[in-house]
């Protein structure tokens, strides 16, 4: 490890699941909106906006929905009769329900909806600054990728990159199924002036295995596995687009919460005098989230106010740690690094202090976490499945992941598509995410699911099979 | 006659959570017990004594399951006139032992998950031990240790190999190759190459099959005869000794009735179920209604629960927080002088003890029940949750009605007992459970129930409790569960499935659009989040596929396990567990129409990924699509790239 500092942008939350994939394609692609604008503004773009966001007019944005309506439908309708999707009776009516079917979940009081990215072209249907609403989101697509980058181990030099991994995967999905297809290539040439073009591709450079057992190595394995043909052809597309959201959600939000637990853990063995070196600190990492029984009461499950308060206290470690690591830039190793930091009383006193400091203002890092893990709506047409962590009250968060969320997790643990893994594995795997779930727990919600049937006392032999 | 504390005291630590569920090589005492393993261990056993005692090639038997399976009994029981050769009785049960018999030697591994903390495969180096020593092997595993020892392995050795292949764990290239391997459901077997020489490797599954099915035969070559699973009917006239539960039960119980009488036996309930037990007929209805309740929570029975749940229709919860001396002393006669409601409140008390009673866990909260081994099955089953009113003579499901109809007259008038022996038919098992306990409830409940007695609010509570009790009494004599009607298909399905039931998971697993039409077609969106086909006109425009009218079904069997297949003109479109919760919910589907039931959170993400299968590419590719609006559907026509 080159330094114990993590150098990761500052996220804040993203306001729908769908604006994990959107921000990671769209730098995988050239696109034209063909909005008219002056230099100082750039497009904002939303599948939808309520009334208010579209009327939104700043100096710095323009806003715009790409979701036919009126001349626009009929638009589509046409386009969709062009790429192979006709009805004798009613093509615009073919074209609303289209249109419809690819609208993503409305959040609560949100302002924007995105368009489901089943392909490039639904992908595109919006932009980071349409779902963020200001000009300078932040750089989402440089976090996954870098979060991607983390976890690929030495052997996957010179591999594809995250978004590169999706857009082959949306490239095969195009080829197997011809409705896809069609509303890929009526929506491209409805949505933008032009067919977006794909970039260069950007090979992983820099691999190294020393994010090994983390929520960035199971990222990286996951995405690629998920992104694999086999996956592709073994889901239905909509199926497939929630689980790609989940992984995303999952490696964000955990992702984030092992860089507040990794800079608390270095700080901590500076302090209390430890010995370890770099790997050996990554590898006594405990639970990013505590997960208790589901008999256990809820004050007890709640895991919002103590991982708020790690992670809003986090923010001063933090930053000591990259001052510290900015002035001491001659040496070149984590470990170098662990070893002098040890010896610099007047830095261990720092560190003792920002440790035991009143949390400090870290909101947007504590929503970004908080909202990438937590089920959105609980029921109706917009309901999360995928949510990892349930609210109870104002105060309770608990993990309480939903049925779809066991299903897409344990069967990503799977070796491939129809097969089958044990309990153990799959326990493996989410603690390589930071998660330490009990036994029984666990095959309880996976019998819930209908991916595991437990047997007498198998232990962690109980047998996963993928859900597809 | 024998001493009534001592006969039970020996059976009294095997109650779920009691001192002597396990066993190790020294316990003899309850080897009396082992009458029955589960199908091809004591055949396996033999086989491997038959190796030892006729010094042949060297040979390893692998009991695998999970604890009570009994593996720790038959290798108590196979070990027995063994000389033990590094004998040490610590008083708790070892990992390994040595036996030997002639010039060979057994190694025997009683409990393979006891190990050392930093020790990551023993199992392994247990079986190369015996490899190097040609000692014959007899291991006790379950599948968790197994895997994790198989995942643990980072060299080869022939312990190695073993350990994958007992785990079918792919272990790639190895010097020490298993050959001729034949997997069998119950049992496989297979010969480990060694560079001089091989040995035969067995290996039982002990929980492949359930306790209260008869035992599949096993011959002295270890062929085994298919599991079958026999139907609800059939299970009034099914021997029950070839049943390792049926067998431990008439064991178990024949082992009570020579002892002295309590001071007190009509109003001991103890007394009262050793009774009742006396008759196969009740004995074969306490193992239907188990039987039952494996198929309804899904799981199985190890010996253990069996051996809770005989002790649970023996005593009740007493074993678990008293010694068998409590026996001469906490049913004592009721005082003659009693009021009317106070001896009906100690006889209400002591009921709970009495077999039907507590092997539902009645009155018990249900979370003490969720956290009981046995409880977490049986309650669900309780037959008054589910009392349809029929004769047991009839060709329906109803079987409630004598016990209903014993409350509807003057309650006060005559004693429902007399009154349910008066209608049922001679032969009827309930007449062999009834004992000197019901009859002095029943002389009690009439007594009670007078006008003076009690006011009618009491009453009212009085006569529901009794109603009860005389329900799950009638119930358990005659094998009768809660949800007959879909234990039983559960019961059929095992073997085939019947067309009424075909019917019903159709219109489950695809509804028409319109119920009231069932040619109006199976319609699916295309692009939702949730597969939750079209039942009626839609609000807003949706682009759907609409399936083939044609399906078939047919069914795999796994064990007790079966699978749902489902074809569109000979094309599979999807699987789906055909498990109880299932079953509950096709049966709830009536006239094309989806039903709901309490199962509904079991039962609907499965349903919902079996309909999401139809959408997956390969199926999709053929298909056809349309638009739906309102109540109309129109073609749409989509074009191959």
């Amino acid at each position: 490890m080159d330094s114990v500092y993590l150098d990761l942008a500052r996220p804040q939350y993203v306001s729908v699941p769908e604006g994990f994939v959107t921000a990671l394609v769209e730098r995988a692609f050239n696109v034209d909106y063909g909005v008219d604008h002056d230099d100082k503004q750039v497009p904002a773009v939303a599948y939808e906006s309520n009334a208010a966001e579209a009327k939104r007019k700043t100096p710095a944005l323009v806003f715009h929905q790409t979701r036919p309506m009126r001349a626009g439908l009929t638009k589509f309708a046409d386009q969709l009769a062009a790429s192979g999707i006709e009805s004798d009776s009613d093509q615009l009516g073919v074209a609303r329900a289209v249109a419809g079917a690819i609208a993503g979940v409305r959040a609560k009081d949100g302002k924007v909806r995105a368009a489901i990215p089943l392909t490039p072209a639904l992908a595109l249907a919006q932009n980071p600054r349409g779902l963020a609403g200001t000009r300078n989101p932040p750089d989402l697509s440089g976090i996954l990728e870098s979060f991607f980058l983390m976890g690929a181990p030495s052997t996957a030099e010179g591999d594809s990159s995250a978004a590169d991994h999706w857009v082959d995967a949306a490239e095969r999905r195009r080829a197997v199924d011809r409705v896809i297809h069609a509303v890929d290539a009526a929506a491209s040439s409805t949505f933008f002036v032009a067919k977006p073009t794909r970039s260069a591709p950007r090979p992983l450079i820099g691999t190294s295995d020393q994010f090994a057992g983390t929520p960035f190595s199971w990222f990286h394995r996951t995405w690629v596995k998920l992104c694999s043909p086999a996956w592709v052809d073994a889901l239905p597309a909509r199926v497939w687009v929630d689980w790609a959201n989940t992984v995303l959600r999952l490696a964000f939000g955990l992702g984030y919460l092992w860089e507040v637990a990794w800079h608390e853990r270095v700080a901590r063995s500076v302090v209390g005098g430890g010995t370890e070196g770099a790997a050996e600190l990554v590898r006594s990492l405990g639970p990013l989230l505590p997960w208790k029984d589901q008999t256990s009461g809820i004050s007890v499950r709640d895991v919002s106010s103590s991982t708020k308060w790690r992670v809003l206290r986090s923010n001063s470690v933090r930053e000591r740690v990259r001052d510290w690591a900015k002035a001491h830039d001659d040496l070149v190793t984590a470990d170098q690094q662990l070893a002098t930091m040890r010896s610099d009383e007047q830095f261990r006193e720092q560190l003792t202090d920002a440790l035991s400091a009143p949390p400090g203002s870290n909101e947007n890092l504590w929503e970004a976490i908080n909202y990438a893990l937590l089920t959105r709506e609980g029921t109706g047409p917009d309901a999360d499945h995928y949510g990892f962590l349930r609210k109870h009250g104002r105060r309770f968060s608990v993990p309480d992941p939903g049925v779809e969320w066991i299903a897409a997790v344990a069967s990503l643990s799977c070796p491939g598509p129809g097969t089958s893994t044990d309990v153990g594995q799959l326990m493996k795997d989410l603690r390589e995410l930071g998660l330490r779930p009990e036994l029984g727990d666990l095959v309880v919600r996976l019998e819930q699911a209908g991916v595991a049937r437990g047997s007498a006392d198998a232990d962690q032999a109980v047998a996963i099979q993928a859900a597809f | 006659m024998v001493d009534r504390v001592g006969a039970f005291a020996l059976v009294w630590g095997k109650a779920t959570g009691g001192r002597s569920v396990a066993i190790d090589p020294h316990l003899k005492d309850a080897a009396v017990f082992t009458v029955a393993p589960a199908p091809g261990v004591q055949e396996a056993c033999d086989w491997l004594r038959r190796g030892l005692t006729e010094q042949s090639s060297q040979r390893m038997v692998f009991l695998v399951g999970g604890p009570g399976g009994g593996k720790s009994h038959a290798l108590a029981e196979m070990t027995a006139d063994l000389d033990q050769d590094d004998a040490e009785d610590t008083g708790l049960a070892q990992r390994k032992y040595h036996f030997r018999f002639g010039e060979s030697r057994l190694a025997v591994v009683n409990d393979a998950s006891i190990r050392s903390a930093d020790d990551r495969h023993p199992l392994a180096d247990d079986v190369d031990a015996a490899v190097q020593a040609s000692d014959f092997f007899l291991g006790c595993v379950n599948r968790g240790i197994l895997v994790e020892e198989a995942h643990a392995l980072a060299g080869d050795s022939a312990g190695a190999s073993v350990v994958r292949w007992l785990a079918e764990i792919d272990g790639g290239p190895t010097a020490f190759p298993v050959e001729r391997t034949e997997r069998g459901p119950i049992l496989a077997r297979t010969a480990l190459q060694l560079a001089d020489r091989s040995v035969e490797v067995v290996a039982v599954y002990v929980d492949h099959c359930s306790l209260f099915e008869l035992r599949p035969q096993v011959d002295e070559e270890l062929r085994v005869q298919p599991y079958k699973i026999k139907r609800l009917k059939q299970r009034s006239a099914t021997e029950t000794l070839d049943m390792p539960a049926g067998a431990l039960l008439r064991t178990v119980v024949g082992h009570l009735p020579e002892t002295e009488k309590p001071v007190a036996p009509a109003v001991d309930p103890v007394d009262a179920n050793v009774s009742s037990l006396q008759s196969i007929a009740v004995q074969r209805g306490l193992l239907t209604l188990l039987r039952s309740s494996e198929a309804v929570s899904g799981s199985r029975m190890t010996f253990r629960e069996v051996w809770g749940a005989i002790l649970r229709a023996l005593a009740g919860d007493l074993p678990q927080d008293t010694d068998p001396d409590a026996l001469t002393s906490i049913f004592a006669p009721l005082d003659p002088d009693l009021s009317a409601i106070a001896r009906f409140k100690e006889l209400q008390s002591r009921a709970r003890f009495r077999a039907s009673q507590a092997i539902v866990g009645a009155g018990i909260p249900p979370e003490t029940c969720a956290a009981d081994p046995v409880l977490r099955m049986t309650r669900l089953i309780d037959p008054v949750l589910d009392a349809v009113p029929g004769s047991l003579a009839d060709s329906g499901f109803g079987w409630a009605s004598p016990v209903l109809d014993a409350f509807s007259g003057l309650i006060t008038a005559v004693s429902p007992l007399e009154t349910i022996l008066e209608s049922i038919a001679d032969d009827d098992p309930f007449r062999e459970a009834v004992t000197d306990f019901d009859k002095a409830l029943d002389a009690a409940f009439v007594a009670v129930t007078q006008p003076e007695c009690v006011d009618d609010r009491a009453r009212r509570d009085i006569v529901a409790w009794y109603g009860d009790y005389l329900c799950r009494l009638y119930a358990l004599s005659n094998g009768v569960s809660a949800f007959r009607q879909e234990v039983s298909v559960w019961f059929d399905t095992r073997s085939s499935l019947p067309s009424a039931v075909k019917t019903e998971l159709k219109t489950l697993l695809r509804p028409s659009r319109d119920p009231n039409d069932p040619q109006s077609g199976y319609v699916l969106p295309l692009l939702s989040s949730r597969t939750v086909p079209i039942t009626g006109p839609s609000a807003e425009p949706q682009l759907v596929l609409q399936g083939e009218d044609d399906v078939q079904l047919d069914l795999d069997f796994r064990g007790d396990a079966v699978t749902v297949n489902m074809r569109e003109l000979g094309t599979p479109v999807g699987e789906i567990e055909l498990d109880f919760a299932l079953i509950r919910t096709a049966q709830s589907c009536a006239s094309q129409r989806l039903g709901v039931t309490e199962q509904a959170a079991r039962v609907s993400p499965r349903v919902e990924r079996f309909r999401a299968k139809r959408l997956i590419p390969d199926r999709i590719a053929d298909s056809e699509f349309r638009l739906v609006a309102g109540q109309d559907l129109t073609d749409i026509y989509v074009e191959s790239p």
